[in-house]
Order: C-alpha cells, then sequence, then structure tokens
C-alpha cells in the first residue's frame, strides 16, 4: 500500500505560540484517517501546513513520494489535494451550481463545457444540492453550506480530501447523512481522507486510524479502540484521568 | 434544471450580449460617420468622445474590481500613464498618434506589472487605499518633474498636427474626428477583453479570487498570476483613452491626468451599472454620463453633487447594480444577463 501523505517532523509557531512541535504522521492509500484533540491542538494549523498556506519552520511535507514543503497552495491542489474549511468558505455570491462548476474548470480533467455541467450536476445530486442549484451559496443553511464545502472539494475528483470539521454545528440525522455521503465518496471515488472532527462517535465510527494531537504534539496514535481506551487521551480532553473516568462511569450509568 | 438547458440559456445570453456590443459599436461608428458629413452631428461627437474616454476607463477597471474584485480607486493612474507616455513621444520625438498609444499600452502594462506587485499583496480597503496612494504618488511626481512639464504640463505645437487628415479634414480641423474612432477602437477592445474574461477560464478563476481567495488557492488557481494578470489587463483600455485624450487635447496637466476625480467616476460607473458584467458597464457608464451632462448643463457648480446621491443611491438600494440586481430577480435573467 504506498503512502499519500507523510509528515515528518514538522515546527510551526506564529510569534511565541508554538502550533505545532515535531508533529509526524503517515497516511497510507485508502485509508480515513481521524485527526482529534482538544482546541488549539494544532489540527487546523497542520492541515494548514499540508495545503501549503503555512510554511513549515522545520520539518518536511511528502504528498504521493515527492517533497512538497513549501510549495504554494494552488500547486499543491493541482497534485489532487482537495479540502474544506472549518469555516465554509463558500463563493457566496455564486450559485451552487457555478461553486461546483468552477471547481471541476479548475480540476485535472480536461472536460467540455457540456460534461462539465453534467458532472457538476451529478454531484449536487449526490449531495442532495440539486433542488438548491440555483441558489446563491450565501443563502444556504449551515447544513447546505457544509455539502456544499465537501461537493467543490469532491468536484475537483481529489486523491486526496481534507475534511475540517465537516460535521461541526449539524444535527444527529445531518451527522449521519453526512458521513453516508463521506463514506460513499470513498468508496466511489478511491479517496483517501483526512478529517479533523470533534464528534467523537462519528470519527470513531468512521475513521481507521486516529491521530491525537494536544498543545501541538502527537499524544497518541492507533485504531479507535485503542484511542478511546487511551487514560493519556482521556486526559487532554477532560483533564484529571481518574476524574474523567469517573464522569464517564456517571454519565453512562445514567444511560442506563 | 438539466445540464443541456443551462448551456442552451447561458448559450442564448451570450447572443444577446453579442448583439447589444455590436449594435453599441455600430451605432457609434454610424454616428461617427455621420459627423463627418454632418454639422448636426458634431455636437453627439464630443459629447461621446467624453462618454467613450470614461468608458474606455470603465472597461479597464470592470475586469480588475468588477471580475476580481479588487477595488482599484486610483485605476485613473493608467489613464495617466497613457497620456504622459504618448506626450513624451509625441513632443519629443514627434511620433504619430497610432504608435504613441501602442507605446502607451505597453507602458501601462509594464506600471501595472510593477505596481501590482506591491499592492496587490494587500487585500480590501488596503489595496483601494494603496492604488489612491499610487496615483497620487504619479501626480506630485509627476508635478515636479521638468522633463515632462511640471506642473504647467507639455502642449503639443499646433505643427505637430500638420500630418493628419480625414475625409476632407486636415491637420488640427482632422483630430476631433480620428480621435473618435481611435477611442471607438478603445472601447471595442475594451468589450472584447471583457467578453473574453466573462466567459473564458481565467474569468471563472477571477470570480473564485473575488468571492473568496483562499478558496480559490484550494481549488487549484494560481491567485497570484491570475490577479496579476488582470490588473495588466485592466490597465490596456485606460492607457489607450489617455493617450488619445493627450493628443486630442495637444496638453497633459498632471491633475487632469492623474485624476482622482476620473477614477471615482470610473466606479461609480462599474457599480451602478453592476460590476462584473458586460452588459452593466455600458448602462452604468452610459446612466452616469447621462445624468452628469444634463446636471453640468443645467446646474454646473451643482454637478459633484451627484457623486453623493449616486454613491449613497447604489450603496442603499442597488448594492449589486442594476444589472446585479437584474441577475438576482430570477435564475433566468441570471443566465440571460451576462
Amino acid at each position: 500500500m504506498s503512502v499519500v501523505l507523510r509528515v515528518e517532523n514538522v515546527y510551526k509557531s506564529f510569534g511565541g505560540v508554538k502550533a505545532l512541535e515535531g508533529v509526524s504522521m503517515t497516511v497510507n492509500e485508502g485509508m480515513i484517517l481521524g485527526l482529534i484533540g482538544p482546541n488549539g491542538a494544532g489540527k487546523t494549523t497542520l492541515f494548514n501546513v499540508i495545503t501549503g498556506y503555512y510554511k513549515p519552520d522545520k520539518g518536511r511535507v511528502e504528498l504521493f513520494g515527492r517533497d512538497v514543503t513549501g510549495w504554494p497552495t494552488h500547486k499543491i491542489a493541482q497534485l489532487g489535494v482537495a479540502r474544506t474549511f472549518q469555516i465554509p468558505k463558500p463563493f457566496p455570491d455564486l450559485t451552487v451550481f457555478e461553486n461546483v462548476l468552477v471547481s471541476i474548470k479548475f480540476s485535472s480533467r480536461k472536460l467540455s463545457e457540456q460534461e462539465a455541467a453534467e458532472e457538476a450536476k451529478r454531484i449536487l445530486e449526490f449531495l442532495g444540492l440539486d433542488s438548491h442549484a440555483h441558489m446563491l451559496a450565501s443563502q444556504l443553511n449551515v447544513a447546505l453550506e457544509k455539502r456544499l464545502e465537501l461537493a467543490r472539494a469532491l468536484a475537483r475528483q481529489p486523491r486526496l480530501l481534507l475534511l475540517d470539521e465537516v460535521l461541526a454545528g449539524l444535527n444527529p440525522s445531518e451527522v449521519a447523512y453526512m458521513l453516508e455521503k463521506i463514506k460513499r465518496a470513498k468508496q466511489e471515488f478511491g479517496l483517501t481522507i483526512v478529517m479533523i472532527e470533534h464528534v467523537m462517535h462519528a470519527v470513531m465510527n468512521i475513521a481507521d486510524r486516529i491521530v491525537v494531537l494536544h498543545l501541538g504534539k502527537k499524544l497518541a496514535e492507533g485504531t479507535p479502540e485503542e484511542i478511546a481506551r487511551d487514560p493519556r487521551v482521556i486526559e487532554a480532553y477532560l483533564g484529571d484521568p481518574k476524574l474523567a473516568l469517573a464522569f464517564v462511569e456517571r454519565l453512562s450509568s445514567k444511560k442506563r | 434544471m438539466e445540464a443541456k438547458n443551462i448551456l442552451r440559456e447561458l448559450a442564448r445570453g451570450r447572443m444577446i450580449t453579442n448583439i447589444t456590443v455590436a449594435a453599441i459599436i455600430l451605432a457609434l461608428l454610424t454616428i461617427g460617420i455621420g459627423s463627418l458629413y454632418s454639422e448636426t452631428l458634431s455636437y453627439y461627437r464630443e459629447t461621446l468622445s467624453t462618454f467613450m474616454m470614461l468608458f474606455s476607463v470603465v472597461l479597464g477597471l470592470n475586469i480588475i474590481l468588477g471580475y476580481t474584485g479588487y477595488v482599484s480607486f486610483g485605476h485613473a493612474v493608467f489613464f495617466g500613464i497613457g497620456g504622459y507616455t504618448a506626450m513624451v513621444l509625441m513632443y519629443y520625438y514627434g511620433v504619430n498618434v497610432y504608435l504613441a498609444m501602442i507605446i502607451a499600452a505597453l507602458a501601462a502594462m509594464a506600471a501595472a506589472q510593477a505596481i501590482g506587485f506591491i499592492v496587490l499583496r494587500l487585500r480590501g480597503a488596503y489595496f483601494a487605499i494603496a492604488t489612491i496612494a499610487v496615483l497620487e504618488a504619479f501626480r506630485v511626481i509627476v508635478s515636479n518633474v521638468e522633463y515632462l512639464g511640471g506642473s504647467e504640463g507639455l502642449q503639443l505645437e499646433a505643427s505637430y498636427y500638420t500630418g493628419y487628415s480625414i475625409a476632407g479634414y486636415r491637420g488640427q480641423m482632422s483630430v476631433h474626428y480620428i480621435a473618435y474612432f481611435l477611442l471607438l477602437g478603445t472601447v471595442t477592445l475594451g468589450l472584447l477583453l471583457n467578453l473574453y474574461v466573462s466567459r473564458s477560464q481565467f474569468g471563472a478563476g477571477l470570480r473564485a479570487i473575488r468571492e473568496d481567495e483562499d478558496a480559490a488557492e484550494a481549488i487549484g488557481i494560481n491567485t497570484w498570476k491570475f490577479k496579476t494578470l488582470a490588473y495588466v489587463l485592466s490597465s490596456i483600455t485606460p492607457a489607450l483613452a489617455g493617450a488619445i485624450i493627450a493628443w486630442k487635447r495637444n496638453i497633459v496637466l498632471p491633475e487632469e491626468f492623474f485624476s482622482l476625480t476620473l477614477s471615482i467616476e470610473s466606479i461609480i460607473s462599474v457599480m451602478l451599472g453592476g460590476a462584473g458584467t458586460v452588459l452593466g458597464t455600458v448602462t452604468g457608464t452610459a446612466i452616469y454620463h447621462t445624468v452628469k451632462t444634463i446636471f453640468l448643463t443645467s446646474f454646473p457648480s451643482l454637478h459633484l453633487i451627484i457623486f453623493g446621491i449616486t454613491i449613497a443611491f447604489i450603496a442603499e438600494v442597488l448594492p449589486m447594480g442594476i444589472i446585479g440586481w437584474l441577475r438576482l430577480m430570477s435564475t433566468r435573467l441570471r443566465f440571460l444577463l451576462e
């Protein structure tokens, strides 16, 4: 199995704030890697380093076996990397259809206008956005905005998809819908996915492997089961592990 | 709506735009030719020349402001660079206006590349302020360079014009006629550039930059290259108009060529018609120019008030401009009005 993404010993600081301190990870082809950690752990910073928005102070980023450290964002995108943004960044005064169409136009595929329009329709249908196709993106609600983010990323037909909290702010049925779509997209397009997520049950359910970041360092890595039982992870999220465990037990006993 | 229906509506919209643009050019051409033979048309020749001068700046500005979303607030800087470049060539080297125009446009493009290298790093209000600063800097520098005539400007001798003629008019008599057709050529080029931007992949990239520059990078658009090219393209027609007007008026003056007023007038025209639309450039400039002309003749001392009124009107009632507002009315109009 080939390595899609390799991050090696990456450092990044902003003034006195050390956002990333020696983070390394490897993502193999076809896997879904969940990236979790408390707020301010450096997850989005890591995405921004991978996609070229930030140049790391130290360390290297490899995509599809090529050293892309310091490459500009658009060149990294052209390699077949697509991302969504934590705070959705749709093209507000373009319609939903136009948002997806422009993304298709700048993907590596060479399509005629007709083919591009049909492809846009197909992706909108896949994400249940076809009835909103000619609305302005600025008129969408949060749930639809998140779907549009995903649609615009998928429109690039990427090999590596980076999802930054696509489930945040969604209600349970919307979370289930998105998870289903992400799974199907992965199968249909043969995607490799890295997802930052705070909705724990979702990421535990969908990810093959999980990396936990805490204060800019990698705290733990493993399968969802291993991570769920790791006391260091529980501590990072909830503080004192003994207290946290007691808290979790009380919660689960109440449920029963 | 099916994909092929969308494409059909889009094609229909493009046809409407093509016909409108062709009709405008033909009408202007007819009036121009008519004015050569009819005295009554010469009033229109002059007012339309002023219109086309503004329109040339508007067509350039629409590329960077309308499609790319960068509010170039001092866009008349390219009008000035064009005017002064042409004047230096004509005044010191006796170059004819046609060659002077071409060199003026090239000089403006080079200047846009250089200015853009600095100002295009800024976004939003900072970019707008920087472009005003650039315009003012040019004005002050030009006012103080003796080679460029300082604050007195440079003025061509009557003898310079002896070689020019059109339809029996010779020398200085021919200038206003020739200038009209040169402005028409500039406007035609500007409309073609706008049509290209509106329909090309390049233009799609510019729109994405306007909407969200970070997201545009994320979908693989080289935003730096795209916006620099947009800025360079946006300098061409203003520079050509500057060169023509310098020749037509036989004089260049710092305040008139590096003019904040002209910059603001072109912004108003773009915003009034609908930034980032081809039809909007015509609509906005035509309405603004007509209203201004009426005010200038009826209430000469008050005409600047329409600046304020128009800006307030656009901001309050029509932030998208006339064509932009119509495009929001229905999906169909969005496809039909380019």
